[in-house]
């Protein structure tokens, strides 16, 4: 039978054609992020890329399962590995799925938006900027990218030196065209921040311990954000409770380059919850979450360098920055 | 010391060998063919016993099927609530269910012997397509069947299911669920029916069905008798799962002196990485022994066209659907069949669209320009859409075809009305095209996505009639004589195992397809229906379940 794990674990696909550089960016992720207790399913033929060394400096805690590819009838070996992870949920602190390089990552995805024990925690789609405009020409190919384009919650620009800016602008305009609206980053070395990708994972214990007045501890790699300019991230402490549909208004006012939110409110109508609030993208969710008391009410954003500040009253208007 | 000789008369041995069509006579000695001909002839090798059992019978070369799975044994632990008469591997008929009402008495009956209350009912084969009023299964007639059992019916294009009340409520699936392929009445509410990766997963996860377990001896054996009963001796499991386990698996039936079935594991492409692979499928071969034949590797590239995600040329489908989908990026197949072919592995590529098989063909063009290889008989599966000048290719490349003639029936009235159009639906697994053009062909039936049955197979090639009795494409229709040559020598030679299996011709494998009556002798109309005694494999005689007391 089903177990309910205590906690949602998030689950994050990372989605883009053939060369755009998942794996890549998979290991990174894992090499800055050690003290997170990953599940990656690769959804691809039995090539593991994964970096066996990076998997043992995770402890044994963190695992790698390779499976047949998951579109079609192939599902099989993917579907029973994400149930084997499922029944062992509390060794995890998160499930990573590397998408096929011809997955739709939104199909995937709508598993983690019915597995009571998952939270979706975005689809994150790879362009290859040097390839992308091609990939658009060739009949074979060009639905399944831009399906993927058409269904990311984030779009990372990906492999920016193999290209010339006359290129990336043509392809930032098309992804524009495909995916109007979509949060979307470069990335062109060591420095794309985790979080940004694969969310604030320790905001919620952050956040129960009360320690939400230093923004630093709620991001979960501080230690390898060498300073880094281009990512911001604000935390917002709620005094009193907002009134819902002041709250919806202030989210959808949320410019793009803010690209992931997450915490706790209290709303007018039930001041006594709390309420679990997450953006990751466009999309949002909020739902009923425990009693008020036990938690710290605040929100962490994070986003890129244009990302407004904590003074910028479009942010901070219905809480006060802390 | 002299050999032991047994000499089974029949009353007409087709042999598919060129050099003796026909016989009356055949020697074995050592599970192996010692000559063909008449008893005069065949006394000269000396001592025999002489074995009349088919003395009324006919005897073919045991039919071999170049593409099914294992899996047409396991089918059979859930029940069968298909609309075609289907015959599970004990020899019993379970006939085709024309309404929904008959599905849900069919579940009735499977609940009043269940004890269990937590055991989940699994039904399969389920084909609402075929109903006359269109009505689809909602979860209000499963409640019909139980209210609180958890019951799962797959549907047989293998891409739906139908779930009861209480799957929904454990999935927690209802009103307020916002994902692709779960279906809504108007109202809202969810009907029970899935489709999608996703939401299927859900439902499975709460039952204590493992859908996704592999294949295991049992399920071998139970393959076994359904290829017995339709005189199938040589049989593929097209998608193998080649790890240790499954390994172990084949090796062990195949030992037992009693298994009735030569396997053809062909291994899964898509569950070994291209670097490793190859290599891995060339080792298998030294496990092989008579009735274990490792080596083949599958290739999937594209989707189903019925299901609409077969890739297709241009014009694409008739109904305006959208094209359908890789298995994996195109570079990556050109670059596995490259892989496989230099490291001297034979692949069957499962091509439903003419875009797939079109990329397969250029993918074995270039890896044969890279590292040219005789007689490497890579082999298109299914190739339903393949038009002339495609088959022209796989003629000059040496590529060998595997045509689906089963959908012709099954789904030929959907091809017509929906996805082909009333053009390209008539040349749809053209046989006639690969016999003129000279392209090696067999055909097949996916067991157990339609049923094993090499005669209706063969029934198909020749009359191609669609389940409304359309004939599709009648300029496609092979002779009586050629369809049964694509489903034993055809069939072996795509497999390269035609030097020991195939035909009735010295030094094969005693492996014969045992026939009431001679299946050239009967009006074309009326092929599928001969009925089949059971096998002789190695020399020793299998009955099928329903021939055995
Ligand atoms: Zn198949």
């Amino acid at each position: 039978m089903l177990m309910q794990p205590k906690t949602l674990l998030p689950f994050t696909v990372l989605g883009g054609f053939l060369g755009a550089g998942k794996t890549t960016l998979l290991n990174r992720l894992l090499t800055q992020t050690q003290d997170t207790r990953f599940a990656v399913l690769v959804n691809d033929f039995g090539a593991l890329n994964i970096d066996e060394g990076l998997v043992s400096r995770h402890d044994g805690k963190t695992i790698a399962l390779s499976n047949g590819c998951m579109c079609c009838s192939m599902a099989d070996g993917f579907l029973s590995a994400l149930m084997t992870v499922m029944d062992r949920a509390d060794e995890f602190d998160h499930v990573v799925v590397e998408a096929s390089g011809v997955a739709n990552p939104r199909r995937i995805m709508d598993i983690a938006k019915l597995d009571p024990g998952l939270m979706p925690n975005g689809s994150i789609v790879l362009v290859d900027c040097p390839q992308f405009l091609s990939q658009l020409e060739d009949p074979l190919i060009n639905d399944a990218v831009i399906t993927q384009l058409v269904e990311a919650d984030i779009i990372v620009m990906n492999k920016l030196a193999l290209t010339d800016a006359a290129t990336i602008t043509r392809v930032h305009r098309r992804i524009n065209q495909l995916n109007p609206g979509c949060p979307t980053v470069t990335n062109d070395g060591e420095n794309l921040l985790p979080t940004l990708l694969m969310g604030a994972d320790h905001w919620v214990d952050a956040s129960t311990a009360g320690s939400t007045h230093r923004p630093a501890s709620v991001v979960s790699a501080p230690s390898h954000d060498h300073g880094d300019t281009r990512f911001r991230s604000v935390v917002l402490r709620q005094t009193e409770p907002i009134n819902r549909d002041d709250f919806n208004r202030w989210v959808e006012a949320l410019p793009p380059s803010i690209i992931r939110g997450k915490g706790f409110i209290a709303l007018a109508e039930s001041p006594g919850e709390a309420w679990l609030w997450q953006k990751v993208g466009r999309a949002t969710v909020l739902a009923r979450y425990s009693a008020v008391e036990e938690l710290a009410l605040a929100l962490v954003l994070i986003g890129t360098s244009e990302m407004p500040g904590y003074d910028d009253p479009s942010l901070s208007g219905l809480f006060v920055k802390t | 010391m002299a050999r032991a000789i047994t000499i089974f008369s029949a009353r007409k041995i087709l042999t598919m060998n060129a050099y003796q069509p026909v016989a009356t006579h055949v020697a074995v000695s050592e599970g192996r063919i010692l000559g063909v001909g008449s008893l005069d002839d065949l006394a000269r090798w000396g001592d025999y016993t002489l074995d009349t059992r088919f003395a009324d019978k006919t005897l073919l070369p045991g039919f071999v099927e170049a593409h099914c799975h294992a899996m047409n044994g396991s089918v059979w632990e859930n029940t069968y609530v298909g609309y075609f008469d289907r015959t599970d591997p004990d020899g019993r008929v379970w006939p085709g269910i024309k309404s929904l009402d008959g599905v849900l008495e069919r579940l009735q009956e499977i609940e009043r012997t269940l004890d269990d209350f937590e055991q989940t009912l699994v039904a399969w084969g389920f084909d609402p397509i075929y109903f006359d009023d269109g009505v689809r299964m909602t979860t209000s007639h499963l409640d019909k069947v139980s209210l609180d059992r958890r019951i799962l019916v797959q549907h047989s294009n293998g891409h739906l299911l139908n779930v009861s009340r209480k799957v929904l409520e454990l999935a927690g699936i209802d009103a307020s669920t916002d994902v692709e392929g779960v279906m809504k009445d108007a109202a809202g509410y969810p009907t029970g029916e899935l489709g999608e990766m996703a939401a299927q997963y859900m439902a499975y996860r709460v039952t204590d069905v493992r859908r996704f377990d592999g294949i295991n001896a049992n399920d071998l054996w139970a393959f076994a008798r359904t290829a017995t009963n339709v005189g199938v001796t040589t049989a593929t499991d097209l998608h193998a799962r080649v790890e240790d386990n499954n390994v172990n698996d084949y090796l062990a039936v195949t030992r037992d002196a009693d298994y009735p079935l030569r396997l053809v594991p062909a291994a899964a492409g898509l569950t070994l990485s291209i670097e490793e692979g190859p290599g891995h499928v060339a080792s298998l071969k030294r496990h092989n022994n008579d009735k274990l034949f490792f080596g083949l590797c599958k290739i999937m590239t594209d989707g189903s066209i019925q299901g609409f995600t077969g890739r297709l040329k241009w014009p694409g489908y008739f109904n305006g659907k959208p094209n359908g989908i890789w298995n994996l990026p195109p570079q990556t197949l050109t670059d596995m069949v490259e892989a496989y072919h230099s490291a001297g592995v034979q692949m069957h590529m499962h091509t439903n669209g003419d875009e797939a098989s079109e990329l397969m063909i250029n993918a074995i063009e270039n890896a044969l320009l890279k590292a040219p290889r005789s007689d490497h008989r890579h082999t298109l599966t299914h190739c339903q859409m393949a038009d002339e000048s495609q088959f022209q290719r796989m003629a000059q490349l040496g590529i060998c075809s595997n045509l689906f003639t089963n959908h012709i029936y099954y789904w030929g009235d959907q091809h017509l009305a929906l996805t082909m159009g009333p053009d390209r639906a008539k040349r749809m697994n053209a046989c006639g095209t690969a016999k003129r053009l000279g392209v090696p062909f067999t055909i097949h039936s996916d067991a157990p996505v339609t049923p094993l049955s090499p005669l209706f197979t063969a029934w198909c090639a020749v009359n191609r009639l669609t389940a409304s009795g359309r004939v599709l494409g009648a300029n496609e229709c092979i002779d009586v004589e050629d369809a049964l040559r694509a489903v034993t020598l055809g069939a072996a030679f795509t497999l390269h195992l035609d030097h020991l299996v195939g035909s009735i011709e010295p030094g094969k494998y005693a492996d014969f397809a045992v026939l009431d009556e001679d299946p050239t002798g009967v009006p074309v109309e009326v092929l599928k229906d001969v009925a089949v005694w059971g096998t002789v494999m190695g020399g020793v005689a299998y009955p099928g379940a329903h021939n055995k007391s």
